[in-house]
This record gives C-alpha cells, sequence and structure tokens, in this order.
C-alpha cells in the first residue's frame, strides 16, 4: 500500500448530521447499522474517495427490521441488505459505505465480527456487484467502490473494502466532513511543526491546525489575488497545494503579483510562483499545471482536493468551478476586486460556497458570476443560434481591468479571514458574502451570513437538485471545441 | 413468431387470487391505477406492511443478485 495516499469518505454536514442522530443518539443502548450510497472513483495514483452528499442517500433501518440488536451487536438479513444494494444501484450510485456504531466508546476500531463482515463485502462486491454496475453517460459500466464505516462517541474510523481492480481491502479513509466548519472525524496524525506555527494554534485550535496540514488545495489563477493567496496558505500550514494558471508574466503583472521580479518576466506565473513558495515555505509541496481548469490534469487534481479557490478574472472560469465544486461536494471560495477610475469606486469580495450545506454559485442569492453557460461551452449550433438572436456575443475578447496591490491584499484578507473561521472551532457559514466598497467617499463592508442567506442549498437549484455529489458519473461542461485527453503518463506528477 | 413459455412467468396472489404475469412484472403492472397502497408481508421481517403508489414500479431483485451476500453482522 502506498502510504503517501489518502483514501477519502467525504460527507455533507446534513448527511454527518443524520447518522449522528441515528447511531450516537443520547441514551441510546444499542448496536444500529445504516447503509450509505453515492458516488466514488479511484484516482490515477490509486486514492479512493467516496462523496456521500444528501441525507436521503443514507438508508436506516426501524427496530423490527433488524435479525438481532444488542448493545455490542446488530444483524440484518441479507434480503433487506439485498434490496437496499439493489436499488442503490437501480439508482445510478457507484458508492455504498456500510455503516455501524460502537456507542458505547469514544475511539471507533473495527472488530473482529467486523472484519469477518468487511471481507464476505468484498467478495461479494468483487464477484455479485461488476454485474449489475450502472450505466454511466458515455455508456460504459461505472464501476462500484464499497467503504466500511465505524462511529464512536468522539471518533469515527472509515476503511476501503473494494476498488475495482486494487488491492486495497483495509486501507484506512480520512473522514471529512464538509460544513461550515470542516471536521475531519477520523485519527488525524499529529502536526509536525508546532514551532513555526506556535501563535497561530491557539487560533485555529490544535485539532483546526493539524486539519489544516492534511489539506490539498487546487488555487486557480495565479495573478494578483492568486500569488497572494498561495503564500498565505502556505504559510498557514497548507502543505499541498496545486497551482493553475495557463499565463506568463508580463511587465504590467509585477505591480501587484507577490514574489516575482523583473527577471521573471516571460515565466509561467506558476512556475514563478513555486519557485517562491520554495524559498518561504520550503516544506509545501506544490504541483503546478499551465493549463485551464477544465484541461484534464488540472481535473485530475481537482477530484483529489479539499476545497477549491478561484482568484480568476472571467466568468467562464467561475461558472465551471462552482459547477465542479457541487458535482466533488468541494468547499469552494472565490475572491474579486473590482476598480472603477471613473466614478472612483474600489471593491474587493469574498464568497464562500459549501456544497451540499448551503447554496451554491448558482442558489446563491448573490450573484458574483454569470450563471447562464458561457459561450465556450456551448456546442456549435447552439452557440449560432444564441449569436444570431442576439443572446451571445460575437467578440469576447478580454481587457485588462484596472488593478491595485492593494485591493488584491483586501480580497485575498478577507478569504484568510473566512478560511480561519471555516478552520476555527467556531466555523464560518456554509454560504457566505463579505464585501469591501469604497465609492462615493463612503466605505462599506458587508457580510451576508446566515441571517441572510439560506443555510441549505435550493432544492430547484438545477446544480444542487440533481447534481450535488454526483462525481464522475455526470460528465462535466465540454469546451467546444473539446479539450484534448490525456495519456496515464501525464498524470504522474500531481 | 413468439411462443408462449410457462418459465418465463411468476405466480403472484392478488386479494388471494393466483395469477401469472411476466417475470419482470412489478406491483405498478399489476395493481388498478386507482389503488394507492397495498398491504404485502415484507420478506425481510415476516410482517405486514404497507406499499405505497410510488414503490409499485420498484423492480423485483435478481435472483443472482443474492448470490455471495450474506446478513449484516456488526460487532
Amino acid at each position: 500500500m502506498n502510504q503517501g495516499i489518502t483514501h477519502r469518505l467525504r460527507l455533507a454536514a446534513p448527511v454527518a448530521e443524520k447518522l449522528q442522530t441515528y447511531h450516537l443518539a443520547h441514551g441510546k443502548n444499542v448496536e444500529a447499522i445504516s447503509m450509505l450510497h453515492g458516488h466514488g472513483y479511484v484516482s490515477p495514483q490509486g486514492a479512493v474517495t467516496v462523496v456521500i452528499a444528501k441525507p436521503e442517500q443514507v438508508t436506516l433501518f426501524e427496530k423490527a427490521a433488524y435479525l438481532r440488536q444488542a448493545f455490542a451487536a446488530a444483524q440484518l438479513p441479507r434480503t433487506l441488505r439485498g434490496e437496499v444494494y439493489y436499488q442503490a444501484l437501480q439508482d445510478g450510485y457507484t458508492a455504498s459505505v456500510d455503516a455501524h456504531d460502537h456507542h458505547m466508546v469514544h475511539a471507533a476500531h473495527f472488530s473482529g465480527t467486523d472484519n469477518a463482515d468487511d471481507a464476505a463485502t468484498a467478495h461479494y462486491f468483487q464477484t455479485t456487484i461488476p454485474h449489475f454496475w450502472p450505466v454511466g453517460p458515455q455508456g460504459l459500466r461505472l464501476p462500484v467502490v464499497a467503504a466500511s464505516l465505524v462511529l464512536a462517541q468522539s471518533e469515527w474510523t472509515a476503511r476501503v473494502v473494494h476498488a475495482p481492480g486494487l488491492d486495497l481491502f483495509g486501507a484506512p479513509m480520512r473522514i471529512d466532513v464538509a460544513g461550515a466548519k470542516l471536521a475531519i472525524r477520523s485519527r488525524l496524525q499529529p502536526f509536525g511543526a508546532a514551532a513555526l506555527h506556535v501563535r497561530q494554534a491557539p487560533i485555529l485550535g490544535e485539532r483546526g491546525q493539524a486539519c489544516l496540514s492534511q489539506l490539498h488545495g487546487v488555487v486557480v489563477g495565479g495573478g494578483g489575488t492568486g500569488s497572494i493567496a498561495v503564500e498565505m496558505l502556505a504559510r498557514m500550514g497548507v502543505r499541498r497545494l496545486t497551482l493553475v494558471d495557463q499565463d506568463t508574466l508580463e511587465l504590467s503583472n509585477l505591480n501587484r503579483v507577490q514574489g516575482v521580479g523583473p527577471a521573471d518576466v516571460g515565466r509561467l506565473k506558476v512556475d514563478a510562483l513555486r519557485a517562491h513558495l520554495a524559498r518561504c515555505c520550503p516544506g509545501v509541496q506544490v504541483n503546478t499545471i499551465a493549463e485551464p481548469i477544465w484541461a484534464a490534469r488540472a481535473l485530475a487534481a481537482a477530484e483529489s482536493a479539499d476545497f477549491l479557490l478561484g482568484c480568476v478574472d472571467n466568468n467562464e472560469t467561475r461558472w465551471f468551478m462552482n459547477r465542479l465544486a457541487v458535482q466533488y461536494l468541494l468547499p469552494y471560495w472565490d475572491v474579486g476586486v473590482r476598480a472603477k477610475p471613473d466614478e472612483q469606486a474600489f471593491g474587493a469580495r469574498c464568497t464562500t460556497v459549501i456544497p451540499g450545506a448551503g447554496p451554491c454559485g448558482h442558489c446563491s442569492p448573490v450573484e458574483f458570476f454569470g450563471r447562464k453557460r458561457p459561450a465556450a461551452f456551448l456546442d456549435a449550433t447552439t452557440l449560432a443560434a444564441q449569436r444570431q438572436a442576439g443572446y451571445a456575443l460575437n467578440n469576447t475578447a478580454m481587457t485588462s481591468d484596472p488593478s491595485l496591490y492593494a485591493l488584491n491584499m483586501q480580497a485575498v484578507a478577507q478569504f484568510g479571514q473566512e478560511f480561519t473561521r471555516w478552520l476555527s472551532p467556531g466555523g464560518v457559514m456554509a454560504h457566505s458574502h463579505f464585501q469591501l466598497s469604497h465609492g462615493s467617499g463612503e466605505t462599506t463592508v458587508q457580510r451576508l451570513g446566515s441571517d441572510d442567506v439560506a443555510n441549505q442549498p435550493d432544492p430547484d437549484c438545477p446544480l444542487c437538485g440533481s447534481l450535488l455529489g454526483a462525481c464522475r458519473s455526470q460528465l462535466l461542461p465540454q469546451l467546444n471545441p473539446p479539450a484534448p485527453q490525456l495519456s496515464p503518463s501525464d498524470f504522474l506528477n500531481l | 413468431m413468439s411462443r408462449f413459455n410457462a418459465n418465463a412467468l411468476k405466480e403472484v396472489f392478488v386479494d388471494g387470487q393466483s395469477r401469472y404475469v411476466p417475470q419482470s412484472a412489478t406491483l405498478g403492472d399489476m395493481v388498478p391505477s386507482e389503488v394507492q397502497s397495498v398491504s404485502a408481508i415484507n420478506p425481510a421481517t415476516g410482517k405486514t406492511e404497507l406499499v405505497t403508489r410510488q414503490d409499485f414500479n420498484s423492480k423485483p431483485v435478481p435472483d443472482a443478485f443474492f448470490t455471495n451476500l450474506s446478513d449484516f453482522s456488526k460487532g
């Protein structure tokens, strides 16, 4: 087993709450079983990720359904178990998690009975289930992964039971609960660099600091805001970052791109930033991808990420990143700046999207990107029809907006506050919009939070309603013309 | 020309009366459209339960699906 690989069980906060209520309620004195169905995939490096995005993907059982339910044992009949598995496959799910509790203890461990049950489940998923794999969007059968979860009062533990084609039985999975506060429910490795963060740990808490060190962030955009944000994340203690930007540095960028100088002009932004981070934060693993976020290598990095940060200046990327965040249940922050010199108006903004726990960018009351499918993602026929009808512009060439280092710093500072809240014991909100604007001689600071914004996805949202946590079972929007496919060797450096 | 195949049918009892229906038939194929629910014995628990209209079209689980499947047994 590759020790450097992290297998993940990612639960939306409402899913974790449902499990907590059923399995660990105060006064409960018998063990219980539940079944979770969602979507799963295996990365090119062999990392298994299972995503459970909605409470309705959790099947709970009434007392009458059990063959036996005792203080430290629970049994359900195979017929009932088979019916639930079968329905899940009919519904197109590609991941199954058997969950039960050790309600009487604080630390979670798999017992000998659990080992025997999981071994039998692995055999079943290896022999019978492949005949019933659901059909995916391109007509190919989608492999189904299986996992097992034990919930104890303080700590939960999960492991891989079956991943098609790989010998991963028993591999531990990190359990992430994506909500208003990041919670890693499984046991964490102690964070080794205590001296470096001795003055920050009291704010984040020891556990928040340890969580931070486990995260892999994908930062899209290496310009004014992106360069400041990646340095901030690295200094805070994120130890794995993937930078995505295809642009090269120009002289006019140097007024605001942090960590670079005149000698870097002409270099790829991501390369210059990686060199800078190697100097100031040598313990951080920085991967670079000089392509747009919808390129295959960038998508592979996003699939293995724990959060997305958008530091971009265009609508297409924001629209796509929001879709990516919803489909893979990835917390997503978007920062932006605005300067209108004619009106002497300036603004900086950070928007927080925690899919599954709050509205996404599409159902948010704040429209921080255009929700209409961008022309770049329309097929030729639709685009031609829209242009003829006047719904799409013929010329979408980018213009260089005015920009200021201080504004970029302001936007990243707002992101830093939201990100810190997400990690700290108090938590943030599942959706927030933090904005500072200056105009007409007045400066206003607004933070739309739980009083102003619904703290759950809109069930009628076209994204949250049908694509939340869908992972690879649904195709992401394709560029027109489509981006080239890559060979497996292209993924080696991610 | 299609031929009658008795093996492709299964026997079901509706209100105590025997009927032969295709193996793939669901409750939705057998119950009149105005019926909103029926009571049936759950084979897993042996108890009588109410099956609602939205469950009528669920497909029967093929026998092969139970190959290698054991009871859940957690401890």
